[in-house]
This record gives structure tokens, sequence and C-alpha cells, in this order.
């Protein structure tokens, strides 16, 4: 059983996950203790070599209800869907970006990118693909008549012009330190120009470049995936077939893990990990995820416009306590930013206002100038088991330090359109995906028209340190910004990170060579095999 | 009676209508549409992107405006296109009916082959332990929500006894033992509730017919008592019976989305509860529409099988 220890701060680790990918800009390797090299301290691949052939079958609660490229935005697709379609670039284990469907790129200058595009790759449909391609799957995302989730990753591109049939330009607006990375993002995908017609025949067939070509689709229950051998990177994928199983009982999971029905099955809830954890027929995979629980204040309505209330809710929160009942002591926690984001995120003991307090807490109340007990509404999301299990602990915490909190339940469709509007009240969150602290920051935070500052915080400091990391290009520069701007969110708490869940797995013994990715993407089933 | 055939059809089809207005407003009243779903809880995108896929799905239209073109659609025979997966809704639904259908006859089949010669039992030892059982049995049956009692038979058989039939689907034109193997413990859940309704309607009829004045001429005639309970009274106790194993038929239809959840079947209302946690409006409204009419028509049936039974009924 290789199943994860415990960390430096003796905290058992462990998975969840949710969305998408990104890097660290520019990452050398072995600088820094990556998310990767956390992992390997847990649970390292097995050792040998590869095989190629066999099949397995992966089981999960929840399947996607279309395939769709450029528009679907589950994450349960998202984390699947690199296995079909593939982008320019990837961001590889390190956060570091790499060639995928361009062999090498040149930065002209901070605003002129050249991708020379790898030759005789070949679209399942057995089309090659050329810089049409990718000029126009680009351009379908960027159309804002497409409607996909991704297109203000790309907003910084200004231009992309084909030099000739392996070539491809892209201009931008300005320099931007995530182009790269927001290029391999989750809404992306070189698609052949001619698959769209109607717009719609892509929610049910896929034609990709990627490893395994999609065979079967049925919405929410079964995607059936089989080696594409005309695959450009020679050899892979390893298995011949990967098919996706979807049993939205948890239970059974677990039984058919058991009954050997299923090969491989990633788990959302710690309980039922827990269950099966001890089993030493199966390996076991914790890894620390980008993704974190949250409770997100509001800067525009009392009594959280009040700084002084931010940090007396802050302190009064034990979030051990909400680490070790919501989130089953699998995870971590963290400041601002995932310990899996190892280069960006602060640690804990160089941020202020990260542990109870009650004393200090009760002094900044009377200091706002309220009498206990404050009134305070606190939104919560249907659907969502962790953060219920964390509002009620934080509902208790804060009553201790003088709040008189009311939880209210709303379904996600409420929720998305009161967040848009930026009329939503303190609201339990669950945030993750990101790679870089741009994706993580700017368009929560900065103040609209160029972000979206969520939590109506509309702090013109913060305004001009995201600018300026995003503008910079130099790593090391922007570790600086990033950590001034995680101190100031720490000094005036507009949100309160929680825990950050671990990604869970567990696989018979069989099943080697699968490596966890920080955003729970499955890039590691291209290099899984099984024993013979 | 073709008068009745009649009467009753047309009254099916307002029915009908009444179902869908009542199911198209009930699916928007519901917050969140399909664009919000679709776009997924991590995409923060602007009012731009979302009035592109408001108009997208037509949902940027008056409502009436989109009732009306959906009920063009029906009356055309066309029940869209799921928003989600651009499929016809109606082959989503006749690929999945034969799961749904196959389950629901199994339940009944088995709430019939459980629950009426328990129902016999009971009124033959009427007062007697073995009643008491069988009442106790029925009560618990009526009170144990089918989720539950899934997920414990999922559990007893997985883990206790070590079997577990196979995740995936198998049709029964493909392999008769591998489908029963699947179905038979969703239909004993799903069909533990009406067993237990139909073992007390039993019960209570033939207690009935037990105490009749034709009874009492086949006892002193000489005959039999198994013959007695099997050509005199049985035969009449089961004529209620009848129709309550019809009406059940819908108790049935609403449990199939509970049952079909827990048993992970690719049915009808697995299809239907997918739908509505993504407000993908064709298929519910397709799915719904459906059920009540496959509903209505079965109990359209057993009123007409009533009357083939019982001569002293005639319709009018």
């Amino acid at each position: 059983m290789s199943e994860s220890r415990h960390d430096p701060r003796g905290m058992k680790r462990r998975e969840f996950l949710k969305t998408a990918g990104a890097a660290g800009f520019g990452l050398a390797a072995g600088q820094l203790l990556s998310p990767y090299r956390l992992w390997t301290a847990s649970a390292a691949p097995a050792a040998g070599t590869p095989r190629q052939g066999g099949r397995i079958t992966f089981g999960s609660a929840a399947l996607p209800a279309s395939i769709e490229p450029h528009l679907e935005g589950a994450d349960i697709y998202q984390r699947r869907k690199f296995l079909f379609y593939e982008n320019l670039v990837w961001v590889d284990y390190d956060l570091v970006p790499r060639p995928q469907l361009a062999e090498r790129w040149e930065e002209r200058s901070p605003t002129e990118y050249i991708f020379h595009l790898r030759r005789g790759v070949r679209f399942h449909n057995g089309k090659e693909m050329d810089a049409e391609d990718v000029k126009f799957s680009y351009e379908r995302v960027m159309d804002p008549r497409t409607g996909s989730g991704g297109r203000g990753d790309l907003v910084m591109i200004k231009s992309i012009d084909i030099i000739d049939r392996n070539t491809v330009r892209f201009t931008l607006n300005e320099p931007t330190a995530t182009f790269l990375i927001n290029i391999a993002g989750k809404y992306n995908g070189v698609i052949p120009k001619d698959a769209v017609r109607t717009g719609r025949e892509l929610q049910h067939a896929a034609i990709g470049t990627g490893p395994f070509r999609v065979r079967q689709f049925e919405p929410n229950r079964l995607i059936v995936l089989e080696r594409f051998p005309e695959y450009w990177d020679r050899g892979k994928p390893y298995l011949d077939g990967l098919t996706f199983q979807a049993l939205p009982d948890e239970t059974s999971l677990v039984a058919a893990l058991r009954a050997g029905q299923l090969d491989m099955v990633q788990f959302e809830s710690g309980v039922n990990f827990k269950l099966v954890r001890h089993l030493v027929s199966l390996n076991h995979i914790q890894a620390p995820a980008i993704r974190w629980v949250v409770l997100d204040l509001a800067g525009d309505q009392a009594p959280t416009s009040n700084p002084d209330i931010r940090r007396a809710i802050a302190l009064s929160i034990d979030r051990e306590a909400i680490l070790r009942i919501a989130g089953d002591g699998l995870g971590t926690r963290l400041g601002l930013l995932p310990t899996a984001m190892a280069f960006w995120a602060m640690s804990l003991d160089r941020l202020p206002n990260q542990n109870r307090d009650l004393g200090r807490a009760r002094e900044l109340i009377q200091r706002a100038g309220l009498r206990p007990p404050v009134p305070l509404t606190i939104r919560n999301i249907v659907g969502f088991p962790s953060l219920i299990a964390s509002v009620q602990v934080i509902a208790d915490n804060l009553k201790d330090a003088g709040f008189d909190v009311r939880v209210e339940t709303v379904d996600i469709g409420v929720w998305i359109r009161d967040w848009i509007a930026r009329q939503a009240p303190p609201t339990m969150n669950e945030w993750g995906g990101f790679v870089d602290p741009d994706q993580a920051f700017y368009r929560h935070y900065h103040t609209p028209p160029k972000g979206m500052d969520f939590r109506r915080w509309n702090n013109a400091e913060v305004d001009r340190l995201l600018d300026e990391g995003r503008s910079t290009i130099d790593r090391n520069r922007r570790k600086q910004i990033y950590d001034r701007i995680q101190t100031m969110m720490a000094e005036d708490p507009i949100s309160i990170p929680l825990y950050a869940p671990n990604s869970l797995y567990s696989m018979n013994r069989k099943i080697k060579g699968f490596r966890p990715y920080p955003t729970g993407f499955m890039f590691g089933l291209r290099e899984t095999w099984v024993e013979g | 009676m073709r008068a009745y055939i009649f009467r009753r059809l047309l009254a099916m089809a307002a029915t009908l209508l009444g179902v869908s207005v009542i199911v198209f407003t009930m699916m928007r009243l519901i917050p969140g549409t399909v664009v919000e779903q679709l776009l997924g809880q991590s995409a923060l995108v602007g009012e731009e992107t979302i009035r592109a896929l408001r108009e997208f799905f037509g949902l940027d239209r008056p409502w009436y405006v989109q009732y009306v073109d959906w009920l063009g659609g029906l009356l055309r025979g066309d029940l869209g296109m799921s928003w989600r997966s651009n499929r016809p809704v109606l082959s989503l639904i006749l690929s999945r009916l034969p799961v749904t259908a196959e389950l629901a006859l199994l339940a009944v089949a088995w709430s019939l082959l459980i629950g009426i010669p328990m129902g016999v039992v009971a009124a033959l030892r009427r007062g007697a332990t073995l009643d008491s059982v069988i009442r106790f049995a029925s009560t618990l049956g009526l009170s144990v929500p089918a989720f539950w009692q899934g997920t414990l038979l999922i559990l007893l058989f997985s883990i206790y006894l070590q079997w577990m039939p196979s995740i995936q689907w198998v049709s029964i034109r493909e392999n008769v033992w591998a489908n029963l193997s699947i179905i038979a413990l969703p239909a004993l859940t799903l069909g533990t509730a009406t067993a237990a309704m139909i073992s007390r309607m039993t019960r209570s009829t033939m207690l009935d017919v037990l105490g009749c004045d034709y009874v009492r001429t086949a006892r002193a005639k000489g005959l039999r008592e198994p013959r007695v309970v099997r050509h005199h009274a049985l035969r009449n106790a089961l004529i209620p019976v009848i129709t309550v194993a019809g009406v059940q038929m819908g108790y049935i239809l609403g449990g199939i989305v509970v049952v079909e959840d827990v048993f992970n079947l690719p049915g009808i209302g697995r299809l239907l509860l997918d739908a509505i946690f993504q407000r993908d409006y064709p298929v519910v409204q397709g799915t719904i529409l459906v059920g009540a009419a496959l509903f209505m028509g079965l109990n359209f049936l057993v009123d007409l099988l009533y009357a083939a039974i019982d001569p002293r009924i005639q319709y009018e």
C-alpha cells in the first residue's frame, strides 16, 4: 500500500480537485518544491518498465453531459478532456509550460510569439493538423458568439496570423506573464477547422489529436476511449483502452472496486476513501491539490464592509477543526494559496490573522462599534458536502466571538447569478484549478472593468500590484509582488481560505505509472500501464 | 364502449396538454438555467458570454414563445434535441425505455408473486401468528424507503456475500442471466412496497369473499378447501387487487427515479434526474410527458381489463 503519510506539520494529505490547468512561469526544474515533489514524497509511482496493452475501467461519481471542447465547463469533463484534445502547449507536472502541438516557440518580443507546429500530427478523423486549425480553434474560444467560458483567459490576444502551414504568430495587446499558461487552459483544444458546422456536433463526438479517441460516449454515464494508433508521441499511450464509468452512489464505487469490477476510482468523499484505504489489495494515492474551501466576504455589505469585522471573523475561525471535521483530515491548511502551488504560496507563519484568537476578535468587534450578537448571513451552495460541513463549524466558531450567524442555502444557479452580478453576501465557496497567482487573483480582486472584484474589496493598491504582476515577466520579481498581495489579503481578510482537500485515488495493484496532477487533470493516464 | 374509449382518449389528450404546461413552467421556476450549468462554477464569465449562450438556447425569448415553439414540435412528433448532448430527445427516451420497462414489469411481477400468496395465507390464518408476521412484514415493506433498502441490499450482497452484478448494463437480448442478475435487486427494491400493498389488499378482499354466501355454499356442497379458495374465493377477491396493481404502476414509475439512481441503471429515471440537474429542459419535458402518457395509458388498460374480467362492469 503506497498511501501518503504525513506532511511536515503532521497533517494527513489527500486528494480532491476540480478545475483547470496552468503553470508556473519559467520554473527551473529542480529549483523549487513543486507539487509533483510534494506528492512523490508521499506516494511515488511504481517503478518498472511500462508495458503496452491492457484496458482499465475508471469509476467516479459523475461524468459530463457533453464533451464539447470549448463550451463544456464541468470540471468532471475537463479532468478527462486532455486525453483526447490537446493544445499548442501543455503545463507539465512541475507547472512549467511545455511543447505539445507546437514543437517549439519563439518569443520575438514580449507581445509576439511564434509557434512552430509539430509535423505529421493527425486528428482522430485522419486529417493532418495545420496552422489553419490552430487559428480557427483559438479564435472560436475568443469569439463571444461561441459563449465559451474560456474567452476571458485569451483577452490578451490581439491577433492570430498564419505565417505558413506549420507556423502561427500570436500578437498580444500587452506583455502578459500568463499567456502560455492560458493557451494551455482548460477551455481550449485544437479541433479541425471543418469539424464545426452547426456548432453542436462536438457535444457528443470528439475529434482531437490526443492519445486516445472517443469510441463511445453516453452522457453522464460512460466514456469509452481507445488508443489512437496514429498519435504523434509514438509509443504512447500504453493502454489499449480506458473506460470511464459513473456510479452516482459512492458506496457502489467502493463495492465495485472491491469486487474488481473497477480498476481505479477517484473519490470525492474522504469518508469513502477511508473505507478502502486500509485494503492491502489496492494501492492508494493522496496528493495535495490546487483547490480550496473558503469563506468569501462582501466588502460593500454590513457588517463585513468594516475591515475590523473581517479581521474578527478571520480570528474567530478554527481552521484546524474545519480541516478535521469537514475535510476528514485529508487535506492541508493554507494561507492564501494551497501548498500545491509551492513556489507562490506563502506559508502560514509568515501571514497574519491565521489562527484563532477569540480575545482579539472580541476587541475588534468592540472597536468597530458593534454590540454582540452581531447579525451575519453566510450563504451556502446546495450540493457541496464539504461546504455544508464547514459552514456548520464556522457558525459555531463565530457564535463564540459574538456573531449571530444565519446560514442561507441556495442553488448554484442563484449563486452564479449573484456572484457575477457582484451582489453576493458572505459566501462559502470552493476555488481551484489555477496554476498561477494571476489566474487566482486578477479576475477575482481587480476592480472592473479589467477585473470583476467579486467581493467588492475595492483596493486600489492591490489593483496596481495585480497589473504589475501580470505584465512582469521575471518570475522572482513576480513572486515578490504576489507575496505582497497575499500579505495584504491576510491583513485585511476579504477572503478566508479554510483548507485545501487532497486528491484521492484508489486502484488495483496491477495499475502502474499513474501520476496525480495538481489540478486533478488526468494527464497521468497517458503514462499509466497494466502489469502483466 | 367505443364512445367511452373515445371520451377517455380525449380526456387523456387534454390532461397531457395540462401536464405539458405544468412541466414547462415548473422547470423554469427552478433557479438557474442550462447556461450556468454549462459554464460550471469555476467559469466566471462576463455578461456578454451569458447573453450569447442564452440566445444559443433560445432562452432570451419570452416563455410563451418558447412553449408554443416546443408544443408545435410536439404535435409534429418532435420532442426536440437535448441541450447538453445534442441528441434527439425521443431517441434518448426510446434507448432507455427498455431498461425502465423491464424493471417496472419485474417489480410488478415480483410484487404480485409475493403479495398475493402472502395476502391469501394471512386471510386463511386470520388472527394466527402467521397472520401477524405477514401484517408486520407488510407494514415494514410499506415504510422502508427504497433508497435505504437499495443501499442496504448493495452492502449486504457486495460486502457480506461477496457478490456483485456487473456495473455495466447488459440487455436481456445480449445475455439473459447477466441481465437478470443486474436487475434482480433493483426490481426487488422497487416492488417491495407494492408487494406489501397488494398483500394487505388481498388479505382484506379475501376475508370479505370468504364470508360470502357462495363460499359457504361451495363448502356446504363438500368441495375441498383448496378448491374453494382457488376457484371461488380467490378469483373474486382478485378483481379489486388488479385495480390496486394498476394504480401502483404509478407509484412504481415514481420509484424508478430513485431506484435507477441507487443501482446505476441506465433507464428513464436516471435520464430525467440528470436532465433536471443540468436544466436540460427539452429532455425533462419530453421524459415527463412520455412518463405521464405511459401512466395514463396503463390506467386506461387496467380499466378496460377490469371490464373484461368482471362482467358486472360495463362502460357506456
